[in-house]
């Protein structure tokens, strides 16, 4: 039998556990987030302390409201869940001397997994080329925290954790949050997801019942609209201009619910994705905000506020090459914050929000793992859920996640890459700009140069068709469709964003994307997307 | 099933195309279908729409397409260059304990481009499917045939988030509001935890050393009465046949059987939930820890022959059988694996696909290029016996300590044959208070005097689904899965103590 290592996972129950990092032993990068982290309280590492992002923040909150309870609002399911009965244990955990026979972990000793490496891209060298000839490999060993070599290693990650995330990640996204949003209410609290599409299904099971509508961009998210649905809440599309979403129209479908006629009562919630919308890529105004939240202050609204295109917030589209260029310049760490739009949540006086951020679009899917920020209350239930469901993202996401963005990168590191990030997609954005204007029949298109985000919104006139008004909006769309197809190019079918297919729509786009192929397929693409249209609307070439 | 493109994802582990697709199990030789379950789904689960993007799939998989479709972000942008991971190699887990000899797996952005495998991070760490990488979807498809083989030919597997979640969307799947699902009296809580939110509320059968006792089960459907219990009959069963938590108690092969002929008389589906499968123990507890602790070469251990599983009994197709990595391999990695019928296996794709969307990329990649191509599945099984070993190692030296430390006429106990668990029954009626302060007053007694003994033991009650239901006993469950041997000893004695002292009892 192995001789086991000196610190161990302790059971909290039979799927949650703790391990207890020294901060003040632990090796980390310096910088000047770290700097300033709190050493003095080990208490928050302690045996059994569900990691708290509260340890984590830097600034001080007193002075500032706390955040509004919603009680009113939260659905049955999301009251009545308990957390798990072991956890009653865990108090004594802490007793000196205690030995539990309680939670049945497993011992990390039957990890088939010894010592873990990555490969990544040094800051400032960011690209796939430069990641691979000049990368650095950063380990995780089994056993790095008994050795005193790191806070984070196999045996803890690999076992089981809380459903908040593991207190060494979160500590990393909580100092982020804080660093990027100016909360301006006291209680707020930060819990890891497993992405935003696990986050909408699970707060939908917190704020919605069956029967519910709630609000939304009349063009959304169509996996909103999938997960919405088998919950039994149809979702009620507010009309939108460039800027997203229009508070007028919204406060007066509000104002003006009809609760027989809409066969629901009056919603309370809406869902924004607030910057580079997907579908429309449009990005709210600071102004465009305010004033949303305005009318969810005036309505008792609450706010799902889903993020994933927050960092991939362009320069301004000047059109010239040589302007376009220069806005590629790299920004300083405080330039590159201040460029971006104030999110809803910095906004948020009452704490009405939930904002879901995800690592998907700026580091990969695959890894899974995002978080929600929102008052106290609504954290405390989201934990609860993830408790008893997904427990959290895999540790190993976290494992890795946690050895780029805090060993190695640091939260500068970090601002760097999305620095990156940004100025590849403004490029990528650039291309598919110039190509449409190259290219498409500017007589029956029409579109808006995209600020954030990954997608490409394309007006089409359908009134010019030849066949309008004999076929409908659908049929056009449709026709478009396969003849687009059938010149070898795929663009996606605004219909299929609808927030509400019951609505009635007078209006007809297609969605392009602008994030994963290289610029000449782009091009290309767009190229074959115009020939398409001018055929389909009988313009010669 | 041989499109290279998943669409959602445009990545090249995908097949989304989920329900063309035949059984994929290889399995077309058997000649019953499993039976359809329209009946008990579940408002939330008929409601479930497949994807609009899933009519794409054949367009994107055509190479003449130039798509700026999917918003998927490039590989290019994930900063992985690659990953690495040391593990036994699977001929040298032989030789017993962490000296086994290590391979390092290594998994590289681009290397189904460069022709090295069929599974690289570049997909691993791109949006995927519902249905969980093709890649390992496909070796543990294999090794539920090898093991299991269900028989029926519709059966598919679901790479899952592990068996919390799963149940989470099992639950979800096939109860509405107000429903009942019958389980053990004692269960997992979180199986209950998890239920109660989604107003299901749970109905305890009563056990023995063998899991729910037949007739108690058949007695429970047989008198149902709506309207005394305000609900339809329950047409849902969960169970944990193997190393039971919290009672370690494994169901023989006769009473898989008795139960399946009772859940086919009431038309009952099973949730069969069984993290501790692979960790089935020898009956025979060895008196001397150098018995076990010899290092046995793998070849020559003795295997303990894996009990049939419900699933592999289940010729309706009306087993949801959940399966983990957390016990065998490590937790953190949040996935299992779910096999049922196709139609089922349907359903949680698509309850995926709005929720999780699939397990971690990097623990998936990691699964395929440990098991798939490092160990094979003789390499799994291996390792599976080495747990075997190590587990029994650690519950023989539990056994032993209890037998010398706990007083024989208060506390009684089962040597459990798989898991993680054991439960010591008290005999509450000797205590000098019975009376008085009946079950409940001596279990809490008896917690808190251990708790000042320095030692936590689980009071069974805190697995009870409904605690308002009298209890005619009272146990305690211990766990010997993490605690070193070495401590076992002093912990026990621990326990004795406090019982002791509870129960006035001298030796
Ligand atoms: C608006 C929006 N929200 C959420 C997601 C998915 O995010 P995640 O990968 O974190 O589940 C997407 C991805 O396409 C999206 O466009
Ligand atoms: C019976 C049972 N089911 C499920 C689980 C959790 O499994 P997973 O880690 O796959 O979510 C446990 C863990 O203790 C368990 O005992």
């Amino acid at each position: 039998m192995a001789p086991p290592s000196a610190i161990e996972v302790s059971a909290v129950t039979d799927i949650s556990g703790v391990t207890i990092p020294d901060p003040l032993t632990a090796p980390v990068q310096s910088n000047d987030v770290y700097g300033r982290r709190r050493k003095a309280d080990k208490s928050q590492w302690g045996v059994a302390a569900p990691a708290d992002s509260v340890n984590f923040r830097h600034k001080s909150y007193e002075h500032k409201p706390k955040a509004k309870r919603w009680d009113h609002i939260i659905s049955h399911e999301a009251l009545i869940r308990k957390g798990n009965s072991l956890k009653k244990a865990a108090k004594y955990l802490g007793k000196p001397g205690i030995i539990s026979l309680g939670g049945g972990l497993p011992s990390s000793e039957y990890f088939p997994f010894q010592e873990l490496c990555l490969k990544v891209p040094q800051i400032g060298h960011f690209s796939e080329k430069e990641a691979q000839d000049t990368g650095i490999v950063i380990t995780a060993g089994k056993h790095d925290f008994a050795q005193e070599k790191s806070i984070f290693d196999i045996a803890t990650a690999f076992n089981y954790g809380q459903g908040s995330g593991s207190a060494q990640l979160l500590r990393w996204i909580t100092e982020h949050t804080e660093m990027v949003h100016d909360i301006p209410y006291q209680d707020w609290r930060c819990t890891m997801s497993i992405g935003s599409t696990s986050a909408l299904d699970m707060s939908l099971r917190m704020f919605t019942r069956p029967g519910d509508m709630i609000l939304s961009e009349g063009y959304t998210f169509a996996v909103a609209v999938e997960t919405a649905t088998p919950l039994g809440v149809r979702i009620a599309g507010i009309p939108m201009d460039a800027e997203g979403l229009l508070p007028e129209a919204m406060d007066h479908i509000l104002s003006t619910w009809d609760v027989s006629a809409r066969g629901s009562r009056k919603p309370h919630l809406l869902y924004t994705v607030p910057t580079g919308q997907n579908p429309t890529g449009a990005t709210q105004s600071k102004e465009r905000r305010l004033a949303i939240y305005k009318v969810c202050q005036k309505h008792n609204v609450y706010i799902l506020e889903d993020e994933p295109y927050y960092f991939l917030q362009m320069q301004p589209y000047t059109g010239t090459e040589s302007e376009a260029e220069s806005a590629l310049q790299k920004t300083s760490h405080a330039d590159l914050l201040q460029s971006l739009v104030p999110s809803l949540l910095s906004m948020d006086t009452d704490g009405r929000v939930m904002r879901l951020d995800s690592f998907s679009k700026v580091l990969s899917p695959g890894s899974r793992v995002g978080w929600v920020t929102a008052s106290q209350q609504i954290v405390t239930m989201y934990q609860k859920h993830a408790d008893v469901s997904t427990q959290g993202p895999a540790g190993m996401s976290q494992l890795i996640l946690w050895k780029l963005l805090d060993e190695h990168w640091g939260h500068e590191g970090y601002l760097d890459w999305l620095g990156y990030i940004r100025r590849e997609y403004t490029q990528r954005r650039n291309v598919i700009l110039r190509a449409c204007e190259k290219y498409l029949p500017r007589e029956v298109v029409s579109w808006v140069a995209p600020m954030a985000g990954m997608f490409h919104w394309l007006r089409i006139h359908f009134r010019a068709h030849p066949s309008y008004p004999t076929l409908s909006i659908q049929d056009i769309e449709e026709s478009i469709f396969l003849r687009v197809i059938d010149h070898g190019a795929l663009v996606m079918r605004g219909s299929w964003f609808y927030a509400n297919d019951q609505d009635e729509h007078d209006t007809l786009f297609f969605r392009a994307t602008y994030a994963a192929a290289p610029a000449e397929k782009i091009e290309e693409g767009i190229r074959r997307f115009g020939v398409a249209l001018r055929e389909e609307f009988g313009i010669e070439g | 099933m041989q499109h290279k493109n998943g669409f959602q994802s445009g990545s090249q582990n995908g097949d989304l195309d989920f329900t063309s697709c035949d059984a994929g199990n290889g399995c077309l030789n058997k000649n019953n279908f499993a039976k359809r379950w329209d009946h008990l789904l579940s408002k939330e689960a008929i409601t479930r729409q497949g994807s609009i993007f899933q009519a794409m799939h054949g367009t994107l998989v055509d190479p003449a397409i130039l798509s700026l479709g999917p918003g998927a972000p490039s590989p290019e942008y994930f900063p992985f260059d690659h990953t690495s991971l040391q593990v036994p190699s699977a001929r040298e887990i032989a030789v017993l304990g962490p000296n086994y000899a290590k391979v390092t797996l290594t998994a590289n952005k681009n290397d189904t481009r460069a022709g090295r495998s069929d599974y690289d991070l570049s997909s691993a760490l791109q949006y995927g499917v519902g249905t969980g990488a093709r890649q390992l979807l496909d070796f543990m498809t294999e090794h539920t045939k090898q093991v299991h083989n269900p028989p029926y030919q519709d059966w598919k597997c679901v790479i899952t988030g592990g068996n919390t979640s799963a149940l989470d969307l099992a639950l979800r799947t096939f109860t509405d509001r107000g429903s009942y699902v019958l389980a053990d009296e004692y269960t997992y809580a979180t199986a209950f935890e998890c239920a109660s939110p989604l107003g299901v509320k749970i109905l305890g059968i009563k056990l023995d050393e063998e899991g729910p006792i037949p007739s108690e089960l058949d007695r429970v459907l047989t008198g149902w009465n709506e309207d005394r219990m305000e609900s339809k009959k329950p047409h849902l069963m969960y169970m944990v046949p193997t190393g039971h938590n919290p009672t370690g108690a494994t169901q023989s092969l006769e009473r898989r059987h008795e139960i399946y002929r009772l859940a086919q008389k009431h038309d009952l589906y099973i949730l069969e939930d069984d993290p501790y499968y692979y960790i089935q123990l020898p009956a025979n507890v060895s008196e001397h820890v150098e018995d076990v602790t010899q290092s046995i070469p793998f070849s020559v251990v003795p295997k303990t022959d894996l009990l049939p599983s419900l699933l592999s009994i289940d010729t309706d197709g009306r087993v949801f059988r959940m399966d983990s990595f957390s016990k065998i391999l490590a937790p953190g990695l949040r996935t299992g694996w779910v096999t049922a019928s196709s139609q089922v296996v349907e359903r949680i794709v698509r309850a995926h696909e709005t929720s999780l969307q699939n397990p971690s990329g990097f623990s998936q990649i990691v699964l395929y290029k440990l098991l798939s191509e490092t160990w094979g599945q003789e390499g799994l099984m291996s390792w599976f016996s080495h747990l075997q070993v190590e587990y029994t190692i650690r519950r023989d030296a539990l056994l032993r300590a209890c037998q010398r430390y706990l007083p024989a006429k208060v506390a009684s106990w089962k040597v459990p044959r798989a898991g993680f668990f054991m439960w010591i029954k008290i005999n509450w009626l000797l205590h000098p208070l019975a009376r008085q302060i009946g079950q409940r007053g001596v279990e809490m007694q008896i917690y808190d005097t251990a708790i000042k003994a320095g030692v936590l033991v689980v009071p069974g009650t805190w697995f009870q689904p409904d605690p308002s239901i009298a209890l005619l006993d009272v146990f305690f469950r211990i766990t010997y899965a993490s605690l070193r041997p070495d401590i076992m000893p002093e912990a026990v004695e621990r326990f004795g103590e406090a019982l002791r002292s509870c129960f006035e009892v001298l030796d």
